[in-house]
């Protein structure tokens, strides 16, 4: 597509126009793409007061391109940061990417955020949770830092409950270690 | 001798100079030092039935060999019976495809047997219940065959066994025979008796989730000796009773320094030196008392994970000249857990020296009196760590 | 007087051997042999036709559960010489001897309905005589294997002088599905797996249960609202409830003490875990530690009066021991490696825990004194061991490597022998061991 628009640079307005449209259209189709029950919950958000935490795939407002959206929050600034083994200090890639989160927590104020720590398999299972809630709490204490209240921000942690790559590898590991920052509406309870 | 030299003039020096000389000379040569080898039997090493057992025990004089001492391990499964005595003169004979299949055979023993030899004894698998062959020849350093770490057994034992011939009768005595080379150290050598097939034990406990391979390190060695006359069969010992009194008796005059005293003590020593002491006799050696130790720890079963594994128990029996224990066995101390616990240990260690005893411990008749009263001492520290 | 000194010490040294005998011959043992003890169950007697096949099953069924301990060798039946299939009839005990069979059990079966009776004796072959006093137990056909795990357990710890563990059951965690989307769910089951039920669904994720000391409740650390809390359950309603604990954002890892009043747990607060206790009765909370660093997974002593625990306040995860009210606690792990998960046994004598080193995952011991470390066992994930009532087995989960790698339950003496897993359908994990039934 981007060759046909480059070919018709001379002339047809139009099509690039559709060509951008298709690709919006094609984004937005693909927005919804996240499990609403990825965690095994079918939405079970009992007790959860003003967070729920399956809420945050239901918000899909917006395409990757509205800097308002939660999309553009995972997809462009990053909804999460990477640890090295047995740390949860924030790397300097970490720092930059919580920086963007909390501009854009701060831009756009209706948000809240649950703040999941997870970790790799290679570990027991009660230490590796609260190891996962380290990590989140070092990023929930970054983005205070930067500006955000605190009381818009949680954290939770996983453990090695819900690790996204299944191998038994570094490469895997690496990608395991992680606090995921998940946006949700603020619901009115 | 130079010394001897330089008063080569002085009778005493002379006769002190031939005196050493034969003596050194008669040491060097051994006039009447030798020993005959003592007659064994030679059998294949995996396959021997109860039968056999019994046969080579009751008797006393070496098998008419079948065919040649120095054969090379005869084939040991016998599917042919006939076949030993034939294949063992024409060491070429055997076929060589089934030499292949049982990897742990095939490696050739050592160094007597001829490298012929391993085919033969791999015609058939490992071991596998046969029937008997006939008492065959089968060099004593049969199985020397590579073996790679030992596995789990079923029973654990400070030595290493193989898997016994499955005729073979397992004894509660695990008395093995003395044979040269790959034996362990600490085995016995000269109270060996008849030579009964150990279970198959392994030296430690495997650790779970180690890859267990191959067979135990060892392998049995059934060649047996017979009964050499044991001093059981003399007869009864004479009586220590003076003997005895009058150790008593010196050890209270130790302290007392009176001249009667003295003179009685002298009095009664002289007569117990003078009694023809048959019953005390030299100091028990040490392989003695690790023959006695060997035989009943064979029977001594621990729990390493008990409570009872955590007791140092101490038992006292007596013993009848005949090695047969005179009456129960008595626990004399126990340190190291409750009362449930002791109780389990001493049960334990009663059981090890009745249950081994069968017939009699192997004990020289002519320290009867060194061995009459027996206290031993069971202690599992080592072997709950295994 | 010199003369006579001498004729004296020459005397002396004439006599020494006769001197030496003065005592009994001693010696040491410390080499044994570890061998399975065989035993012989003939099939007990139906004493009415209803009987026939729970009789069977109950033979088999003792047999099973004394040979699975690696302690005891049943002796076959096709070995047997005389054939005990009256349980009134004499023992020939040389007809025993003969085949080797140190202990014999015998027994007998009565239905009437849905109820029965169940008797039986232990003899000791080798002493030629009965083994403690005949016993008898009633209940439901239904429950025929919890008769058999009695049976089993009585012959056990008359012969062992130790308590036995068959007649006991397990809550664990059920699992399905692949690594990245795992299906969680409470299971309770017999120790030998028999008998399976299910006590959660598999809707949010559940880790770690632990029974109480009576086996009536379950506690567990739940994710239904999200966030890590802890739930009690009781096994025989299957009805649950969350637990308050002190206020923090998480609490996991929760065990009981052992008046069963009371709950340990981990509280996560500010990125710090520390231990605290509530009281189930009052609802009173306290704090136990106080450390920067993530205190979890304790475990309390037989008595009570201690709480072993690891920690990484040292930079990596090691095990502590301290009193039961809080205060200094005092590290016991100095191996090299990391550990985990200790579980004080029974016995209250020796610390199980999981450690890793190297890579690897090992099930081991120490005493509470944090010497004699063994490791029983190796692999790439082994991890949670739990205690038998006695104090002699451990089980604990073995998860496989790569993307299709699966959890099972495994067990082991803590000799380190006898290793061998545990009969479950589909994955399983976090086992606690409850106690011998009553």
């Amino acid at each position: 597509m981007l060759m046909s628009s480059q070919k018709s640079r001379n002339g047809n307005l139009r099509m690039n126009m559709l060509t951008k449209a298709a690709l919006i259209g094609l984004v937005l189709t693909t927005a919804a793409c996240t499990r609403p029950d990825r965690f095994g919950g079918a939405g079970d958000g009992a007790g959860a007061g003003a967070f729920d935490p399956n809420a945050a795939a239901n918000a899909n407002l917006g395409g990757a391109n509205d800097p308002t959206s939660p999309l553009f929050f995972n997809q462009t600034i990053g909804d999460r940061v990477l640890f090295a083994v047995d740390t949860s200090t924030l790397t300097e890639q970490g720092k930059q990417i919580l920086t963007g989160q909390a501009r854009w927590l701060l831009a756009n104020a209706d948000y809240l955020a649950i703040i999941e720590g997870h970790a790799d398999e290679v570990g027991t299972r009660e230490y590796n949770i609260g190891l996962g809630f380290r990590r989140a709490n070092a990023v929930r204490e970054f983005l205070v830092s930067q500006g955000v209240p605190s009381d818009r921000l949680r954290v939770t942690s996983y453990g090695k409950e819900r690790p996204i790559e299944i191998c038994s590898d570094e490469s895997c590991y690496a990608k395991n270690r992680r606090a995921v920052t998940v946006i949700s509406i603020a619901s009115l309870s | 001798m130079d010394r001897a030299g330089k008063h080569v003039q002085s009778t005493g020096a002379k006769v002190s100079a031939i005196g050493h000389a034969v003596l050194i000379g008669w040491l060097i040569l051994g006039w009447g030092l030798d020993s005959e080898p003592l007659d064994f039997e030679i059998t294949p090493v995996s396959v021997v039935s109860g039968e056999e057992y019994a046969q080579m025990v009751a008797a006393t004089t070496p098998q008419p060999d079948t065919a040649q001492p120095e054969a090379p391990p005869a084939p040991v499964e016998d599917a042919r019976p006939p076949a030993p005595v034939e294949d063992a003169a024409p060491v070429e004979t055997p076929p060589p495809a089934p030499a292949e299949p049982p990897a742990e055979e095939t490696p050739p023993p050592a160094a007597p047997t001829p490298p012929e030899a391993p085919a033969e004894v791999s015609d058939s698998a490992p071991v596998e219940p046969v029937p008997p062959s006939p008492v065959e020849t089968a060099a004593p350093e049969l199985t020397v065959s590579p073996r790679p770490q030992p596995r789990p057994a079923q029973r654990i034992a400070p030595e290493a066994v193989a898997p016994p011939p499955p005729d073979a009768a397992i004894a509660d005595t695990v008395q093995e025979a003395v044979v040269p080379d790959e034996t362990v150290a600490a085995e016995v050598a000269e109270p060996a008796i008849e030579a009964t097939a150990p279970e198959e034990t392994a030296t430690e406990i495997a650790i779970a989730d180690e890859e267990p391979s191959g067979a135990p390190t060892r392998s049995p060695r059934p060649a047996a000796r017979p009964n050499r006359p044991t001093p059981a069969a003399e007869p009864a010992p004479q009586t220590p009773a003076t003997t005895t009194t009058a150790s008593s008796d010196n050890a209270a005059t130790d302290t007392a320094a009176t001249d009667a005293a003295v003179e009685a003590a002298l009095a009664d020593a002289l007569a117990a030196t003078s009694s023809p002491n048959v019953a005390a006799g030299p100091p028990m050696s040490g392989s003695e008392k690790e023959g006695f130790r060997v035989a009943v720890n064979a029977c001594w079963n621990v729990d390493p994970g008990s409570q009872a594994a955590r007791v140092t128990m101490t038992v006292g029996f007596k013993l009848l000249p005949d090695g047969r224990v005179d009456g129960d066995v008595r626990q004399v101390s126990a340190t190291g857990g409750d009362a449930g616990a002791t109780e389990i240990a001493f049960q334990a260690a009663r059981r090890a020296i009745l249950r081994c005893q069968s017939g009699g411990y192997k004990l020289p008749a002519d320290k009867y009196d060194q061995w009459k009263e027996v206290e031993i001492t069971f202690d599992p520290s080592g072997m709950r760590l295994r | 007087m010199l003369k006579r000194l001498t004729i004296l010490m020459m005397a002396l040294v004439l006599s020494g051997p006769a001197l030496a005998q003065s005592g009994p011959l001693r010696l040491v043992i410390t080499d044994g042999v570890i061998e399975p003890l065989p035993f012989a169950v003939p099939t007990f007697e139906a004493e009415n036709g209803e009987a026939v096949q729970v009789a069977s099953d109950i033979s088999r069924l003792v047999a099973q559960d004394l040979s699975g301990t690696g302690l005891f060798r049943e002796v076959p039946a096709s070995a047997f010489i005389s054939q005990h299939s009256s349980f009134a009839q004499t023992v020939v005990y040389p007809d025993w001897r003969a085949i080797n069979a140190q202990a014999l059990i015998t027994g007998a079966v009565f239905v009437s309905g849905n109820q029965m009776t169940v008797k039986f004796r232990l003899y000791d072959v080798f002493s030629g005589a009965e083994l403690g006093g005949g016993l008898q137990f009633a209940g439901t056909v239904d429950g025929w294997r919890r008769m058999g795990h009695k049976v089993a357990d009585a012959a056990y710890s008359r012969i062992t002088g130790e308590s036995g563990y068959f007649d006991s059951r397990v809550v664990f965690v059920a699992e399905a599905g692949p690594k990245d989307n795992r299906q969680k769910r409470l299971a309770v089951m017999d120790y030998d797996g028999a008998n399976l039920k299910y006590l959660t669904d598999s809707g949010s994720i559940v880790l770690a249960p632990r029974f109480s000391p009576s086996g009536d409740r379950v506690l567990y650390t739940s994710f239904e609202s999200g966030f890590p809390r802890i739930n009690v359950l009781d096994v025989a309603s299957v009805g649950r409830q969350q637990i308050t604990t002190a206020d923090g954002e998480m609490a996991f890892s929760p065990r009981f003490s052992n008046d069963g009043r009371q709950v340990i747990y981990s509280l996560a607060n500010g990125g710090n875990t520390d231990i605290y206790r509530t009281d189930l009765v009052t609802g009173a909370n306290s704090r136990l530690t106080e450390a920067p660093s993530i205190e979890t997974a304790p475990s309390f002593s037989p008595d009570g009066s201690q709480i072993v625990f690891e920690s990484d306040r040292s930079g990596s995860q090691q095990l502590y021991i301290m009193s039961a009210s809080g205060g200094e606690p005092r590290r016991i792990s100095f191996g090299e490696g990391r550990y985990g998960t200790p579980v004080w046994s029974p016995r209250g004598d020796l610390v199980a825990f999981t450690k890793q080193n190297a890579g690897r995952f090992h099930i081991g011991v120490m005493r509470t004194d944090g010497s004699e470390e063994r490791l029983l066992t190796a692999s790439f994930l082994d991890e949670g061991p739990t205690w038998s009532p006695n104090g002699r087995v451990l089980m604990f989960m073995r998860e496989t490597q790569g993307a299709g790698g699966t959890s099972s339950l495994y067990s082991v003496d803590i000799s380190g022998r006898n290793l061998k897993p545990v009969p479950i359908q589909g994955g399983a994990s976090d086992p606690s061991w409850g106690p011998l039934q009553p």
